[in-house]
């Protein structure tokens, strides 16, 4: 990525606007991706419902209907690709705007400044064509999805939609596209690698998040209900459920792959995933809650996970390409650092802990919990097999709260709650005494009122225009 | 401390509902309440008719009748109990009879202010503020307010937000 982008094929010289296109080989990338979501798809309802299929002779036509929805969903996808290609097209110089003109015609604007995030995203079949995905995300609706774009396009565009984002290019200014003779683009930002994540510790991570728990369970279960020959006789569709459930032991190995995180001038960029490869760039100041969790099996292998939440989050979407973790699995060593590359001076791991009041234990038998004041943040951390830990800064505290159920009135204590955005989980002090619920109330004001005072003034983050 | 100072005002006082709003809370209670009863005891009579089982329907007649009575006799302590203070850059409100809590929201967090008026309120000549947050649990909302006193509250708020705004 450090030479000048060359100019994708669809890239005419237009004297006036350079406007853009897709790659022609949308439609390969996209039939390809359609063939892979079918398979999964149906290998995961065939596992699920392998009862029925106990015989192979009745696999005949099954297999044959599924061959044929295979090739004519390949088909479906290949035409909409080439639809896409021809039909979108896309501008970026003193604005940004994506038309799409099929049936439904829409032309969006995006106002540089309201660009939250620019994620290029690299399924197996689009990375073997050379083809990436870039999304733009706005903060709320609007956020559109380029697919698919030359790799050194998608970088480009993230790289001048992230500096005109940053301000840092002043909105006159063409980008580079217009002049691909130049030599180094002015805004290509170089990336220095500040976390890797340890190989061996995403392999454990892996195993112990999910495998252990669930398969020592299913085969008590096995041989408690089955016995011992029963198990080996019987039950192949159970063994199918078993290998179902143990598939997330390599899909989360798959998916947190390679997890890097460099820095660059426009934030931190996050990359992993073993096939599809993700890659986010990160501003710190979006960074709403972090938080560090760790299983029981985590736990006895000392590792934990650093999970953050952002501002336009894209959690829910269906291909899951945001990327909420900043460290899937590693050391509380690792963990100190990757948080300090978010918020320097804030080190979960020398938190003044309090514990609850003795008297909200009654409520709360299950798990302890405590919490923490510290100079920036507030945290809470609950632990019985499990250990969580949230901490929220005060410049981020949208409001507070305090309040009180009934059980806690007659147990004779209160909670203090802090309200988060709706990306991120609220954080609630519960079962403190009513002095320290109020009072901790007041002193969270005093200092959420103080960070809001200190933050460089932002710009609302309503959501772009889309005509 | 006991729980009332728990929720003590950051003023002088909480400033109160419209007394016009009891009637309003009182209506939309009957009404919902009502219409889930019949919406339960109709099927309920329809099965158990003719049936041994018929003491079953009266027994959740009596039920109803019952949480029909403690959901109207504690509406009126409901709206007592609901308050709200107007500060310089925050606004607190505090609700709840079950549940009790007390909500602080900063002006500079606005991100929407909208008057609403349900049927009822109308009747009354009622408004209710709503503030919205990128928070959907730190929302909060000021029923029963007149009218005109509802459009002074969310101007008051728009132009203190407008002064202290933080973004996200």
């Amino acid at each position: 990525m450090g030479e000048p982008s060359a100019p994708s094929p669809a890239t005419g010289p237009a004297p006036v606007r350079n406007v853009e296109r897709p790659s022609p080989l949308t439609g390969v990338a996209n039939a390809w991706l359609a063939i892979v979501a079918v398979i999964v798809f149906g290998g995961r309802e065939l596992l699920e419902n392998a009862r029925g299929f106990a015989d192979p002779s009745d696999w005949k036509w099954p297999a044959l209907f599924a061959l044929g929805a295979i090739l004519l969903i390949a088909l479906g996808g290949l035409i909409v690709g080439l639809i896409q290609w021809r039909t979108t097209t896309f501008i970026v110089d003193d604005e940004f705007r994506i038309e799409r003109r099929f049936i439904h015609t829409s032309i969006a604007r995006i106002d540089f400044t309201k660009v939250q995030s620019v994620d290029i995203t690299r399924p197996l079949a689009a990375r073997l064509l050379g083809l990436a995905e870039v999304t733009i995300d706005v903060g709320g609706e609007g956020g559109q999805r380029l697919r698919f774009l030359t790799l050194e396009r998608a970088e480009a565009l993230r790289d001048v939609l992230l500096a005109r984002m940053a301000g840092a290019l002043p909105p006159h200014q063409v980008p580079d596209d217009a002049h691909p003779d130049d030599a180094p683009r002015p805004f290509e930002a170089p990336a220095e690698v500040v976390y890797r994540a340890n190989p061996s510790n995403i392999v454990l991570g892996a195993v112990l998040s999910f495998g252990v728990g669930g398969v020592l369970l299913v085969a008590v279960l096995l041989v408690l209900f089955l016995g011992p020959f029963g198990v080996v006789a019987g039950a192949a569709w159970l063994w199918l459920s078993v290998l179902a459930a143990l598939w997330q032991v390599p899909k989360q190995l798959l998916t947190n792959w390679g997890f890097v995180i460099e820095r660059t001038p426009n934030g931190l960029r996050i990359q992993r995933g073993a096939l599809t490869r993700v890659q986010t760039t990160l501003r710190p100041e979006r960074v709403q809650t972090i938080a560090l969790r760790q299983s029981l099996f985590l736990r006895w292998a000392g590792l934990v996970t650093v999970q953050i939440s952002i501002l336009g989050n894209k959690l829910g979407d269906e291909q899951g390409t945001g990327i909420n973790v900043l460290m899937p699995f590693g050391r509380f060593d690792e963990a100190r650092h990757v948080i300090s590359l978010i918020w320097p001076g804030v080190d979960p791991t020398a938190f003044a802990w309090r514990l609850q009041d003795p008297r909200g234990r009654r409520l709360t038998w299950a798990a302890q919990r405590w919490w923490a004041l510290e100079p920036q943040t507030v945290a809470t951390r609950r632990a019985m097999l499990s250990d969580e830990v949230l901490i929220v800064p005060f410049a981020r505290i949208q409001g507070l709260g305090v309040s009180q159920g009934p059980l806690q009135r007659l147990a004779g204590v209160a909670t203090c709650d802090v309200h988060n955005i709706d990306a991120a989980p609220d954080l609630a002090v519960s079962h403190l005494s009513p002095e320290d619920a109020r009072g901790l109330f007041e002193e969270l004001r005093r200092r959420s009122t103080a960070a809001r005072g200190a933050l460089p003034a932002t710009p609302s983050n309503g959501p772009s225009i889309t005509q | 401390m006991p729980s009332d100072q728990l929720f003590l005002p950051p003023a002088q006082q909480w400033q109160r509902l419209s007394p016009k709003y009891l009637w309003v809370k009182l209506i939309g209670t009957v009404i919902g309440w009502l219409i889930f009863f019949a919406a339960v005891l109709s099927p309920a009579r329809l099965l158990t008719t003719d049936s041994p089982f018929e003491w079953v329907f009266w027994l959740l007649v009596a039920l109803a009748v019952v949480v029909f009575a403690w959901r109207v006799a504690r509406v009126p302590r409901w709206v007592r109990r609901f308050g709200y203070a107007e500060r310089d850059d925050d606004v607190f409100v505090t609700s709840g009879l079950f549940r009790r809590q007390l909500t602080c929201v900063p002006y500079g967090r606005m991100q929407l202010v909208e008057v609403a008026a349900g049927p009822i309120e109308r009747l009354f000549g009622l408004a209710s503020v709503n503030m919205v947050t990128a928070s959907s649990t730190g929302a909060i909302s000021i029923p029963g307010l007149d009218r005109a006193q509802a459009e002074a509250v969310r101007d008051r708020f728009i132009n203190r937000g407008e002064h202290l705004r933080a973004g996200i």
